[in-house]
């Protein structure tokens, strides 16, 4: 049967992940797992101090330890020419001057800024030695006033991170119509407002950042394999802005990724000193984080405070958002960290509502904290945490039940293709669809049966419900792909995204699978290798909807090259041969030959081809979670007793894969709400969670009764395919609709005034505390 | 970050005040006080080895000492550097009082301020080691001024727990260390 092998292998099926048995059998091969002979092995000088001044750095007795090969400082780099890395200049401050932000060096120069940052690097023959060497490097300290805390940065007499900055201010910007809103809010029947914390959170990958930097002698080439979602980024910015070095004199190599939710995307200075080293020593240089050094030095992500406020008519329909937020960016504003919070976070801040009328105000704040930077969902999670958590408010305020009052707001089928108030357009959504599914998926109207059960047993039961959707694809559109037909029987695609546990290679073959029609053993996906293919790589999850398109389309177009191919080999019209499952035939003869068999015939043997192609604009992907915990009104202790969701991602290509990233970006969006925070102490400015005994990540027992559904009913009309990004999706709707659950659980139950005060992480202390405020209530 | 507690030493203040300034007694009642060394007419050096869950920790302090008023209190600074484990700063008021039972209330008020990797470790074992150390001081300096065993008075730290996890150790750390000083320098009468 000719169509088996698609039937098969091809899109829309579950099949088994390509990758799972290497790495099944410990042949992943990871940035740490690969060894070079004789490489050397850095290790960090990390300031303790939130801001000091670098009095002086005696390395005398480390430099004659056992083993040390080199001592590196911000000074030795400076005056090599080594570049710092590149801060935001896109934005403005309300002077109208660019962001400030202080110069960002691989290793501090004359001044520490947050407890973590790299103020010299040991190279030494084995890890032990440099960790040995690195704590015999005594550095002269001066110490400063520091400020961790957004709000308390952009006090009054806050000690400035910058003094180009003295109000801490990096830069702000302010999105929508305030004259309106204003308006809006004076004619309002209803006005709801909160004070929410979008705690600081870490990404916490299985595998930490490692990078090895190999230099060439005879070629003059740097090769360096690292960990990374952007490779091509990654040498890009390394070479132009920081080594200031030709592009060919460095190739980056990625293996398997352990996981990089979006810490994985940015240049590191870790990345800069050993490429330094194994420059200037000629000889192989690794590093590889402890896990304490990801959590004082791998970027962090959220840690937003806002002001929020929703005005509504009599009927619940919402005239007007606004929002005044501080977002806290650490001591250096990066690209990535500014652009989320100023600008990605505000393309969704309305949702999936009908919102005419914002007023969205945001500062960047410089703070003497690790620099915040991407975290799976990047704004997104932010943004509709914050209309989710008013959402919910509105509805207690008004009485009109929460489905309801939703529904009343959302912007309906027909109003595709729809422009928000921050000119985004979405080109797909049936919102009330998504939600109607979701509740009778999740028995919504059966809760008051399980409430009075808890009840019984004293448990406080809540309900909660997130709608929303997230804008995907980094704003990235464009791709190339490059194939090769070998004659020896495999099809090669090479890419520059980048999987990190997210099946790609799995799912491009299969997109492959659907054109070539050959079994997916032939397919083989080339990752990793900036010689082989450039490109933005793996974020704001593209990779499928606009990678699997370029995938997808350049299978397509080197089916018809090949076609071409065929017809002069088989001496016949081009329209007369018909191609199927590897084989191009004569219609209506026996004459035909195999796809390999042509290449074979091909000059050098193979059939290439480079295709670039472009999706028209981002997805949509959007979705209904809910969620039912239950309060244990003695200890606080939130237990999740069911979470469902129904999620429109478009059309499908691996239900199982996609169903993991839902699960997966769930899990992570439960952690932020119940158990996970980043904590600087006001007072010291010391970094308070770097092991994983004080940073609580979320547990198999918060997952109970997880039931992840999809929604193929709209697909994507952007892209060819109809996909929707979905990496990120369960991120953005697990913490609302977890917090909402809990929020219900005590507003139920007489701590409606008290819930209002409540922040992330919901830990059983914070919960109990509001309960305390008024005891006999439940 | 205040840590205030006071112990009930079974000795009357002048006992106390003279124990205070004898080197031998306070040697053997710090837990892992090395040494104790001049380094010029206003400052003092002291090493105190400290182990903290996986944390091991040798600081070298630099201590000063204010607001003397002999035999009643005083109040001393002390900046410590552990090296890779971090540094510790703080700054102790201790006084004596007469206590009930012909005894001695000794109060100490500590703050304190811990960085590096002493801060980031685990604070929560920090919790433990402190509460262990200052027993085992106190337990160690009654046996050698009184004989009867002290008697804990009230122990409260004056922040909430979840912000005050940390300094406990550190408080300990310092008063032993103010203690050191007082031994070495010949406390005057």
């Amino acid at each position: 049967m000719t169509t088996s092998q698609s039937s098969r292998y091809g899109s829309g099926k579950s099949i088994k992940r390509v990758e799972d048995d290497a790495l099944l059998r410990g042949e992943g091969r990871f940035a740490d797992s690969v060894a070079t002979a004789g490489q050397l092995y850095a290790c960090f000088v990390r300031s303790p101090h939130p801001h000091a001044r670098v009095k002086s750095i005696d390395a005398t007795a480390a430099a004659s330890m056992a083993g040390v090969e080199k001592i590196i400082t911000g000074r030795d780099l400076v005056r090599s020419g080594v570049g710092p890395i590149p801060n935001s200049a896109d934005f403005k401050r309300a002077d109208g001057k660019p962001t400030a932000t202080p110069l960002h060096h691989a290793l501090a120069v004359d001044t520490v800024r947050f407890v973590g940052e790299a103020v010299a690097a040991v190279i030494a023959a084995t890890a032990l030695q440099a960790r040995e060497a690195a704590e015999a490097v005594m550095v002269d300290y001066d110490p400063l006033p520091a400020v961790v805390d957004s709000a308390a940065a952009i006090a009054p007499g806050a000690p400035a991170v910058t003094s180009e900055a003295p109000d801490n201010i990096a830069c702000e910007i302010r999105h929508g119509d305030p004259a309106a809103t204003e308006a809006a809010f004076k004619r309002a029947a209803h006005v709801v407002a909160l004070d929410l914390v979008n705690q600081r959170v870490a990404a916490c990958p299985i595998e930490p950042r490692s990078t090895l930097a190999s230099f060439d002698e005879a070629s003059g080439r740097l090769t360096l394999r690292t960990s990374c979602q952007t490779p091509t980024g990654l040498r890009d910015e390394l070479c132009d802005s920081v080594l200031k070095i030709p592009k060919e004199k460095v190739r980056v190599l990625v293996g398997d990724v352990g996981g990089g939710f979006g810490m994985k995307t940015s240049l590191y200075p870790e990345d800069i000193v050993v490429s330094f080293a194994a420059r200037a020593l000629k000889k192989s240089v690794r590093f590889t984080a402890d896990r304490m050094e990801e959590f004082l030095a791998a970027s962090h992500g959220r840690d937003v405070m806002s002001k929020v406020e929703l005005a509504l008519d009599a009927d619940g329909r919402v005239l007007a958002l606004r929002v005044a937020s501080l977002a806290n960016m650490g001591a250096y504003a990066t690209p990535a960290g500014v652009v989320i919070q100023l600008l990605i976070g505000p393309w969704v801040s309305t949702s999936i509502y009908d919102i005419k009328t914002i007023d969205i105000g945001i500062k960047a704040v410089l703070t003497h904290t690790l620099p915040t930077g991407p975290y799976r969902g990047a704004g997104r999670p932010e943004a509709i945490y914050i209309i989710e958590r008013l959402m919910d408010e509105a509805a207690r305020r008004t009485g009109i039940d929460r489905t309801e009052l939703r529904r009343r707001n959302m912007i309906r089928p027909e109003q595709m293709p729809y422009t928000n108030p921050m000119d985004k357009t979405y080109d797909s959504g049936q919102f009330a669809l998504v939600m109607d599914r979701a509740l009778a998926l999740a028995d919504w109207k059966g809760f008051g049966s399980r409430a009075a059960e808890a009840k019984r047993r004293g448990k406080l039961r809540g309900q909660g419900i997130a709608t929303f959707l997230e804008w995907t694809g980094a704003d990235v559109f464009q791709e190339t792909v490059d194939v090769a037909v070998t004659g020896s029987g495999e099809i090669e695609i090479f890419t520059a995204a980048q999987p990190m546990g997210t099946s790609l290679a799995t799912t491009f073959t299969q997109l492959a699978v659907d054109v070539f029609g050959v079994d997916a053993d032939r397919i083989k996906v080339r990752f990793g290798d900036t010689d082989r293919a450039t490109g933005f790589g793996s974020a704001g999850s593209r990779s499928l909807f606009v990678v699997g398109t370029a995938v997808r389309v350049a299978s397509e177009r080197t089916v018809a090259k090949a076609h071409d191919l065929a017809a002069r080999e088989l001496e016949s019209a081009s329209a007369d041969i018909v191609y199927r499952d590897g084989v191009f035939s004569i219609a209506g003869t026996d004459r035909s030959i195999g796809l390999f068999e042509l290449a074979q015939r091909q000059a050098d043997q193979r059939i290439v081809l480079q295709s670039t192609s472009s999706v028209d604009a981002a997805s949509w992907p959007n979705g209904c979670h809910i969620c039912e915990v239950e309060v244990d009104p003695a200890t606080g202790a939130v237990q999740i007793n069911g979470y469902w969701s129904v999620n429109d991602v478009g059309r499908v290509v691996n239900p199982m894969v996609v169903i993991g990233q839902l699960e997966g970006g769930a899990a992570q969006g439960i952690g932020q709400a119940l158990s996970e925070a980043i904590v600087y102490d006001a007072e010291s400015g010391q970094a308070l969670t770097a092991t994983f005994l004080d940073y609580a990540l979320p547990r198999a027992s918060m997952m109970s009764r997880f039931e992840m559904t999809m929604d193929e009913s709209s697909p994507c009309l952007t892209n060819a395919m109809g996909v929707k990004g979905v990496g990120e999706l369960g991120t953005i709707g697990a913490t609302p609709a977890v917090v909402n659950a809990v929020v219900d659980a005590l507003a139920r139950n007489g701590f409606a005034k008290q819930s209002l005060g409540l922040q992330m992480p919901l830990t059983s202390e914070k919960v109990w505390r509001a309960m305390q405020a008024n005891p006999g209530a439940y | 970050m205040e840590l205030t507690s006071t112990r009930n030493v079974s000795a009357p203040p002048g006992v106390v005040w003279d124990a205070l300034n004898d080197p031998a007694v306070l040697k053997d009642s710090i837990p892992g006080c090395e040494t104790f060394e001049r380094t010029s007419d206003t400052e003092w050096r002291a090493v105190v080895a400290a182990k903290v869950g996986p944390v091991s920790a040798r600081f070298t302090g630099r201590i000063t000492l204010a607001d003397l008023n002999p035999p009643t209190s005083y109040t001393l600074k002390f900046e410590g550097q552990g090296g890779a484990a971090g540094f510790a700063n703080g700054e102790a008021k201790v006084s004596l009082a007469p206590g009930g039972a012909g005894g001695t209330a000794l109060t100490y008020a500590a703050k304190a301020q811990v960085g590096g990797k002493i801060a980031q470790i685990g604070s929560r074992l920090i919790d433990g080691a402190a509460a262990k150390l200052a027993d085992e001081f106190f337990a160690r300096f009654s046996e050698r001024v009184a004989p009867a065993a002290p008697v804990p008075v009230t122990a409260e730290p004056n922040a909430p727990r979840a912000v005050n996890r940390y300094p406990r150790y550190i408080a300990l750390v310092v008063l032993a260390a103010i203690l050191a000083w007082l031994a070495l320098k010949g406390f005057p009468r």
